[in-house]
């Protein structure tokens, strides 16, 4: 039985989709799964995680070890089943994640970035970070943003320029109003050699460009999840099911399957 | 080993706390009235936390990591400057 895409028609089969094969090429990036229950601990880093407790560690499965912490317990997302049965870190406004090391796009040359999210927000209000690249994207070179933001909108953002020198262009796409609380599946593929970025929502284009994002490649940064800085603004009150950042383009069809993989992880259809 | 602090120093002494740490710090602006500030709160390692530790740089300086930012920032009478992106 096929359950989610495939048939004889060429459908792409997404319910086999293993995120892990983004990175199978050493890909720089992480990949975090709220419903991977081993790869989450309780605060001190070493407990393994309970449904409706703060989540102090979760694991980067994509083999770069970037995993995300917040040693600080009040500022810990919590674990959660939400009311359609599935897993996610539920963040409020104080709380916020930080990933252990840089990521190190620069090192690597690397100039194409993929983002994916499965994501929730829960109130209005500005600037709710879902991930970020650095700890304030508007200070700093060769970075990205996804957040929600006033208006009741999503709001992506993916900027070069880092690297003596280079410059610097924020490359903004954004959706129109979705109300609130909403769900969503997000993802946004941006190049700044071949300047380019698209965004779509539940698998659906948003909006694209070829607009600059600058010069020079993505940066040497920390990622924040759910807040900016390691919670300390820019909070997310909301949900989230799902992270993917891969430091390279995704081509069509790959994109399509992690798309759906991250809806099946939301409960999102489309 | 790392050691939570939340630091807090004038506009004034921006470039030398990240000098002191790095460019990825003391990110977030506070105001208060017509003054502003930054903030960085989190674990820093040894080597930036003794180098703010003995600096004259520090407007406030705490280590309790039971107190949340948002109270310390809130009993200074401070705000987060919040520019939208």
């Amino acid at each position: 039985m096929y359950s989610l895409g495939v048939n004889r028609l060429g459908v792409i089969n997404t319910n086999q989709f293993n995120p892990a094969t983004l990175f199978a090429q050493g890909e720089e990036g992480a990949w975090y799964d709220p419903s991977d229950l081993s790869s989450m601990f309780k605060v001190d880093q070493t407990t393994p995680a309970v449904q409706g407790q703060a989540v102090g560690k979760i694991l980067d499965k994509s083999g770069n070890g970037h995993h995300l912490v917040q040693t600080v317990e009040n500022k810990c997302p919590v674990l959660r089943v939400d009311d359609q049965g599935t897993f996610c870190l539920d963040f409020t406004t104080d709380d916020g994640m930080r990933s252990t090391d840089d990521f190190l796009f620069a090192d690597n040359s690397v100039t194409d970035m993929s983002l994916f999210t499965g994501c929730t927000k829960e109130s209005t209000g500005i600037n709710q970070t879902i991930m970020e690249l650095s700890n304030n994207l508007g200070s700093q070179k060769g970075c990205f943003r996804i957040l929600c933001t006033s208006g009741e909108l999503w709001r992506v953002i993916q900027k070069g320029g880092f690297g003596d020198g280079e410059t610097a262009v924020a490359n903004v796409l954004q959706t129109s109003a979705v109300g609130n609380p909403n769900r969503s599946v997000l993802s946004s593929i941006a190049s700044i050699t071949a300047p380019s970025h698209s965004f779509k929502r539940n698998g659906s284009a948003v909006n694209s460009n070829t607009a600059s994002l600058g010069t020079g490649t993505f940066g040497n940064h920390v990622l924040n999840v759910g807040a900016r800085a390691d919670g300390l603004s820019a909070n997310l009150d909301g949900k989230i099911y799902g992270v993917i950042v891969r430091g390279a383009f995704t081509d069509a069809d790959t994109r399509i399957k992690v798309d759906k993989y991250m809806a099946m992880k939301s409960g999102v259809s489309f | 080993m790392s050691t939570f602090a939340t630091v807090i120093v004038t506009k004034a002494n921006l470039a030398a706390a990240q000098e002191l740490t790095s460019p990825n710090q003391f990110t977030t602006e506070l105001k208060k009235g017509f003054s502003k500030y930054y903030i960085s709160s989190g674990y820093f390692s040894q080597e930036h936390y003794d180098a703010l530790m003995s600096s004259d740089i520090l407007h406030t300086f705490i280590t309790d990591d039971t107190e949340r930012p948002t109270k310390t920032i809130t009993d200074l009478g401070m705000t987060v400057v919040t520019v939208e992106d």
